[in-house]
């Protein structure tokens, strides 16, 4: 079990009020069996993704490593912008860590790193943690509340030891999605559960895990997802400049087979391509049958 | 806030997603939208147009997030919004210039100058350039990401250039977007006719002519008339304040 009585505290809690919702909500209670195995086994070997831009991206490949933002200005304080000291992160507390969706990704940028869950295991000074919801979310999308004081305490009441967060998110796959698979598909849980939020979007319900700091890229890094003509672009440097630290990146990647690309369109004509090629690179990793 | 079916006319297009550089144009974009209701409330990838023309799914973000994303380079945003309009799409032509038309005039454009840019490509590779080959068919790749034709000729392109990294990348491409395609045994069994006397023989004409099909089509002149909504020479209106 985990170390930190009170994340293991709220673990029980939340298993708690979901189980007593489900045996209350007939839905969440006739699926909770059939779907149980399933869940279980989602939730074990469901993989984790950091989207990042551009920028971020090319940072990252750079330093070897994914950096807090916090972590980022005290490297180059000239970094700094006006924003940081307002942004979701500094009034949450959490400028100082490494987001990852437990699962699929569920924002705009074009760059995803997918991580296997090993990487949760890998001794560090402090431990990360994890939430049933993405926090940044917490302060302008999710409901009720009020204040910030409110949303850090929120949060704090919401935060889970990892890796023991799978088990409340199997139950959660197993009681309140029809199929443990409409997670992945970024089909929203019905009903939505205890949980006292309302509004926002799939980050209301998508699972995060944050790590301290900063998180090496090296770390069990599973598939790599860039757009197709950002990685013919990187060949076509190579050609001109055999050293460049991103090509040859992306060549590394490329041969070790864990280089995914994507078209990536405009979102019309069906699924956006970046949230569908995540949740296909994703779904062949945890063995789901097409 | 949802984002759950919001029709284009609740919608404008403020900006898009990245940044332009005659490097990746001509190119689809990926709009960013503002809620004509909820202004300063915009709506971010990975969002879809469903089958009665409803953007469902975007995530939807304040102007700070978005200005943030702007200033990272992450985003672009445009110097004045744009209404949205059903079945348009926001694209960059070859110079960069960002314009806003009807979705089957910019695909056939789009599909057009992919073929020119091929042709263009295969005849710099035939003629000994294979650095200018690259640069067009990566051109035809930003217009058409789906290219065979472009993903060959920049292969062999690498091939003459013994870029033996840039070719693994292209690898992955092809794995990742046509598994049917064996890039290797094209490149083994094909070649472009030669720059130099005694290099390796043509690619025989029946299948060249498979290849690099690259008929022209008429040129869309209505739709290169469209005046652009932004062109990059524009770039310092962009400054968010």
């Amino acid at each position: 079990m985990a170390d930190n009585p009170a994340l293991s505290a709220n673990l029980r809690r939340l298993s708690q009020e979901l189980s007593e919702f489900a045996d209350k909500s007939p839905p969440c209670d006739s699926r909770r069996a059939a779907n149980q195995a399933l869940a279980g086994e989602v939730a074990s070997k469901m993989l984790l993704c950091n989207a990042r831009g551009n920028t971020g991206f090319r940072s990252a490949i750079t330093e070897q490593m994914i950096l807090s933002r916090a972590e980022q200005l005290r490297r180059n304080p000239a970094l700094k912008r006006p924003s940081d000291d307002i942004s979701d992160e500094a009034v949450l507390g959490t400028q100082d860590c490494v987001f990852l969706f437990c699962g699929p990704p569920r924002y705009a940028n074009p760059f995803l790193l997918v991580f296997k869950p090993e990487v949760e295991m890998e001794i560090r000074a402090e431990e990360p943690v994890a939430s049933p919801f993405d926090s940044g979310g917490l302060r302008t999308k999710m409901r009720p509340m009020d204040t910030d004081a409110q949303r850090r305490e929120f949060l704090e009441r919401h935060e889970l030891p990892v890796p023991e967060y799978r088990e409340f998110l199997a139950s959660t796959l197993a009681t309140l999605f029809d199929s443990p698979w409409n997670y992945l598909d970024g089909i929203p849980p019905d009903p939505l559960g205890p949980l006292d939020l309302t509004d926002g979007d799939a980050r209301r319900w998508t699972f995060e895990v944050r790590f301290r700091t900063q998180l090496a890229l090296d770390l069990h890094l599973s598939a790599v997802l860039v757009p197709v003509n950002f990685a013919t672009a990187q060949a076509k440097v190579l050609a001109s400049d055999g050293t460049d630290k991103v090509a040859r990146q992306i060549v590394g990647w490329a041969k070790a087979g864990c280089l995914e690309t994507y078209v990536e369109g405009d979102g019309s004509g069906g699924t956006d391509a970046m949230l569908l090629k995540g949740v296909e690179v994703i779904s062949a990793r945890l063995g789901r049958r097409p | 806030m949802s984002t759950e079916g919001r029709t284009s006319g609740e919608l404008r297009v403020v900006g898009l997603m990245g940044t332009l550089s005659t490097e990746n144009t001509p190119r689809l974009l990926r709009a960013v939208f503002e809620i004509k209701a909820n202004p300063g409330n915009f709506i971010l990838p990975p969002y879809r147009w469903d089958d009665q023309g409803r953007l469902t799914g975007g995530l939807v973000e304040s102007v700070a997030k978005f200005d943030a994303l702007v200033t990272e380079g992450d985003a672009t945003k445009l110097p004045s919004p744009i209404d949205c309009q059903p079945a348009h799409l926001l694209w960059a032509d070859d110079r960069s210039d960002v314009r806003y038309a009807p979705a089957s005039e910019v695909r056939s454009y789009l599909l057009e100058k992919m073929r020119s840019f091929v042709k263009r490509a295969q005849a710099a590779l035939e003629a000994g350039d294979p650095h200018q080959a690259l640069t067009l068919a990566q051109a035809a790749l930003c217009a058409d990401e789906r290219s065979i034709n472009a993903l060959v000729i920049a292969s062999k392109a690498h091939q003459r250039l013994a870029n033996e990294a840039g070719l693994a990348i292209l690898r992955s491409v092809a794995r990742s977007h046509h598994p049917t395609l064996d890039l290797d045994g094209l490149l083994r069994t094909t070649s472009i006719p030669p720059a130099a006397p005694g290099a390796a023989p043509a690619l025989p004409p029946e299948r060249y002519a498979a290849l690099f099909d690259v008929a022209d089509r008429p040129k869309d002149k209505e739709l290169a008339r469209v005046a652009p909504v932004f062109s990059p020479a524009g770039q310092e209106a962009l400054q968010v304040a």
